[in-house]
């Protein structure tokens, strides 16, 4: 089991390695931070001096020692533009997408995951069919048309919620419906076609030719069974608890990382686009991670590959 | 006169649990096979599962490198796979296994998927349709389900399609594992009657892998007898079946549930085949056999000449000493 | 009175009909095998009784449990039959058990269902179960899972789920045809050494002729969804009377004669959206003339106490022969 642990983190850390190196050298070379920062009209000494400054002057691999060096040290280096440490120019981003996705998160579960079940449950009846046409409908419309039409409905037509800003909770409302009408979709659609698989098993037909009543077949035997699968998703959905609200706070003008990773990348902020990603791999990574222990304490066969006897 | 094929301590081995820090097991599934097959018979390999028969099946047709030891085709080594050598080489032998559907492509009309070989190995390239009919009317499908698909044919049929496919590059020898074990009885007959066809009609030397007794009793010229990767007994079908020797072939004979026959008389082996990953010391089947004395534990027994058979057992060679 | 009585029982799967009413008597304690082909509705016989078909099955007829009916009754009604009155295990014992649950826990369910046992009493029966059926160190094996044991142990802890509930009947569906030569044997072995020793009645469903022969006082062989021949198994395995039931024996190979070529019945099972007219097994059925293929033959009772469905069925001279 220590064994499990250790190699599983080992691969995170080598995960989260890969990631920055990656992030590292395109960032490099896919333009010039100097030119981005001070204006295509800048004057040579001006450029020179800033890249003496940032230590662009040095060779490539010498750039990123020193940068390895600094992540050791716990110094995520300081933003470009008005000097101030990367980290807290995230850190101080991320409660306000936590606001968003959280809440997301809970009602995409909340919704998905018993729709799906119950849809599973009920086969072609006029509620799975219903469940069918709304999880294509929740995942086939892209969140950018998505927010635009509730804003159509709610803030222009009948004057109900804000359309932008985050002032209150009420600001929050119609970015969180945009997030998670997708998700639920998927979710349900997954959870049901994860529990139609288990209900068609033979252990179920054992449970119910050994009188169990229906209820306890599907709770004790086919849902524990169906989570399997549907944990892999949520994972997922975790994972991008950070990262996910890219469009979204675009579109509401939502202070969030998403739109702080808009603006750094658009500016070449190098430092603050390094540790973004840091912090995006981290939290996929950590995710990854929590599916991988769910696994072993929601089936016993994933727990250890050899078999007793 | 040289056998069609031999083997010679034929050893094959697989890593389980192999891991970055652990140390790995590794299970001998196949472990020192000597046997040598004629051309124009059929040898019965029966045992149960984790004997190593499929193993084995796998490592005649060279699809898989021995870890120890060599398959001789007539008298010379098995080219190593994928060489050219290799692939002149496999046209002559062909593998026909259990799940027919699963052989073939759902998506190839039957004869496309007959007449495929052809075209791979270059045969008979110009008059192809007209092989394809021959090769379908030798296994008894009718001309017009060149043109079906293998979901709209039955079980039997579908397995008489994978056997012309691989009749079409003319093979001498053919590998069958367990061919007739997802047919119901009365297909089985027509399968295994057409197999026998092929083995008298055209002289085609078979290894017949099976775990049904009465099928291999009924088809095979020889058989042997395979518990934990090693050959226990081998001998001509009737004397096996007739007289088994070794306890673990009367066992497995006894087994064999007889009609109008109750269940007296038949002997009850305790336990179950044991891992491979840890095989008994001395004789692989002394824990669970009835007649096992001290030095079963501690000795393990060689094939040897018993009375017209090849059996390992200690136990009839004291006899025969005695 | 029959234990189990089942009338006229029919079965079909979106509109496709698999089952053509099926006629069945089972007393308390004797053991009945039911024999037949893949598809010809041995299984579905039963997991209908039980109500344990999906639900696009459309299941009419009747079955009776000493007077009481099956068929349409409440959901809550047939569960109190399942498991409790009669108990049945399946072909595949490795995925019949539920992967992510202990087996201990899975044999609990059946007795705080049927028997109010729960916690140490539980755990008591369920040792004595497992031990019953053979299952090596019970006492250190029942908080194993089921992966942790071979398929011919699993169908040890299936059939000690089976008699948790104390049943009358127990139905084997194949219970034997996925296991190895030898473990066959011991679960056989363990069938009939459980029913003697526990009284209870048995169905053995199963391809396998000689298995059957072994363990059933009677037989029913079932063909394209119908019953073809019933007899007592001495007399039908002597001289099978439906040319179907003669044609299956013969296509068996035989441990003792001649190594002959075999006598398969020629064609396939015929596909039950498409079924021939009159009697299903005439177009692949040697003795079988024009009538056969208008006429439908009912199950008629025979002189030797049997029942066959057929217009020509073997006579006896020629059975006598068949078996010199």
């Amino acid at each position: 089991m220590i064994r499990f642990v250790f190699l599983k983190l080992a691969r995170a850390l080598l995960t989260i390695l890969l990631v920055m190196t990656f992030a590292f050298v395109v960032l490099r070379l896919s333009g010039d931070p100097a030119q981005i920062m001070l204006g295509p009209d800048a004057p040579q000494d001006a450029i020179d001096a800033f890249r003496a400054r940032w230590g662009f002057d040095d060779p490539l691999w010498r750039q990123y020692l020193a940068y390895l060096g600094q992540i050791l040290r716990g110094d995520f280096g300081v933003s470009m533009r008005d000097g101030s440490a990367a980290i807290d120019l995230v850190m101080e981003r991320v409660p306000a997408t936590l606001a968003l996705t959280v809440p997301a998160l809970v009602l995409k579960l909340a919704i998905g995951i018993p729709a799906g079940v119950y849809a599973a449950l009920h086969r072609e009846s006029i509620a799975d069919r219903g469940v069918i046409m709304a999880s294509i409908f929740g995942f086939t419309i892209p969140s950018f048309v998505l927010g635009l039409v509730l804003v159509l409905i709610f803030s222009i037509t009948f004057d109900l919620l804000p359309s932008g800003g985050q002032d209150t909770w009420r600001h929050a409302i119609l970015p969180i419906l945009t997030m998670s009408i997708g998700g639920i979709g998927i979710l349900a659609r997954f959870s049901r076609s994860a529990m139609i698989e288990v209900l068609g098993q033979p252990y179920i037909r054992t449970a119910m030719a050994k009188g169990l009543p229906w209820r306890d077949v599907v709770w004790r035997h086919a849902l524990p069974n169906a989570a399997v699968p549907i944990v892999t998703l949520v994972g997922f959905m975790l994972g991008s608890l950070i990262a996910g609200a890219v469009v979204v706070e675009s579109i509401f003008s939502w202070p969030g990382v998403g739109r702080l990773i808009v603006v750094s990348v658009a500016n070449r902020d190098l430092a603050v686009v390094q540790c973004l990603l840091l912090v995006i791999a981290a939290t996929m990574v950590i995710a990854n991670l929590l599916v991988d222990f769910t696994y072993g304490l929601l089936d016993p066969r994933l727990r250890s590959a050899r078999p007793a006897h | 006169m040289t056998p069609l094929l031999q083997t010679r301590g034929l050893v094959q081995r697989y890593v389980t649990g192999k891991s970055l820090f652990g140390e790995a097991d590794t299970v001998r599934a196949v472990d020192g096979i000597d046997l040598s097959v004629r051309e124009g018979e059929i040898l019965g390999i029966v045992g149960e599962s984790g004997s190593g028969k499929s193993t084995l099946g796998r490592m005649l047709l060279g699809l898989e490198v021995p870890h120890q030891g060599e398959v001789l085709w007539q008298g010379r080594p098995m080219p190593s796979p994928r060489t050219a050598a290799w692939r002149e080489l496999r046209a002559q032998m062909q593998l026909i296994f259990q799940d027919p559907l699963a052989a073939l492509d759902r998506r190839m009309t039957i004869g496309a998927q007959i007449a495929e070989p052809l075209e791979i190995h270059d045969i008979d390239r110009a008059n192809a349709a007209d092989r394809v009919a021959e090769l379908m009317d030798r296994v008894g499908l009718r001309p017009d389900q060149a043109r079906s698909y293998p979901h709209e044919l039955s079980g039997g049929q579908r397995q008489r399609v994978v056997i012309a496919r691989a009749l079409a590059s003319r093979p001498r020898f053919l590998v069958c594992d367990e061919p007739v074990s997802a047919l119901d009885v009365s297909i089985q007959a027509q399968v295994v009657n057409l197999l026998r066809d092929l083995q008298e009609r055209d002289g085609l030397t078979m290894v017949f892998i099976s775990h049904d007794l009465k099928v291999v009793r009924n088809i095979c010229d020889r058989v042997a007898v395979m518990y934990l990767g090693r050959v226990v007994e081998e001998a001509l079908s009737d004397r096996i079946f007739s007289d088994p020797r070794h306890p673990y072939t009367q066992a497995l004979v006894s087994s064999i549930p007889k009609v109008g026959q109750g269940l007296e008389g038949r002997i009850i082996l305790p336990g179950e085949p044991p891992n491979p990953a840890c095989r008994p010391s001395g004789c692989a089947f002394h824990p669970r056999c009835r007649a096992a004395v001290t030095a079963c534990a501690a000795t393990e027994p060689a094939l040897e000449h018993h009375d017209g058979r090849l059996a390992a057992c200690l136990c009839l060679s004291e006899r025969e000493a005695a | 009175m029959a234990f189990v009585s089942i009338r006229d029982l029919r079965v079909a799967f979106s509109g496709v009909p698999v089952l053509h009413g099926i006629d069945l008597d089972i007393a308390r304690g004797e053991a009945v095998g039911l024999v037949g082909e893949s598809g010809c509705g041995k299984s579905v016989t039963w997991l209908a009784a039980l109500g344990l078909l999906p639900g696009k099955a459309r299941v009419t007829g009747s079955v009776t449990l000493d007077g009481e009916e099956l068929i349409g009754a409440s959901r809550r009604a047939v569960e109190k039959v399942r498991g409790a009155r009669i108990a049945m295990i399946f072909q595949d014992p490795s995925s019949s058990l539920n992967p992510v649950h202990r087996i201990g826990r899975q044999i609990g369910e059946s007795l705080a269902l049927h028997r109010g046992l729960r916690g140490a009493a539980a755990r008591a029966e369920a040792i004595r179960l497992l031990d019953m059926v053979g299952i090596p160190s019970a006492a250190k094996r029942i908080d194993l899972y089921p992966h942790e044991f071979s398929g011919g142990q699993c169908q040890r802890i299936m059939i000690a789920m089976a008699l948790a509930g104390q049943p009358d009947l127990l139905i084997a569906d194949e219970p034997t045809t996925a296991l190895d030569a030898t473990i066959q044997a011991q679960i056989l072995d363990l069938l009939a050494r459980l029913r003697h020793e526990t009284g209870m009645a048995m169905v053995f469903i199963s391809h396998d002729l000689g298995a059957v022969s072994s363990i059933c006082d009677r037989a029913t062989v079932m063909y394209a969804g119908r019953i073809v021949e019933r007899a007592e198994i001495g007399a039908l395995f002597r001289a099978p009377m439906h040319p179907y039931t003669r044609g299956l024996f013969d296509a068996i190979p035989d441990l003792d004669a001649e190594r002959a070529r075999l006598a398969p019945i020629e064609g396939t099972v015929p596909d039950p959206k498409a079924l021939p007219a009159g009697c299903a097994f005439s177009p692949r059925c040697v003795r079988a003339n024009g009538f056969c293929r208008m006429e439908e033959p009912d199950l008629k009772p025979q002189p030797n106490g049997g029942e066959v469905a057929c217009f020509y069925p073997i006579p006896a001279p020629q059975r006598e022969e068949a078996f010199a």
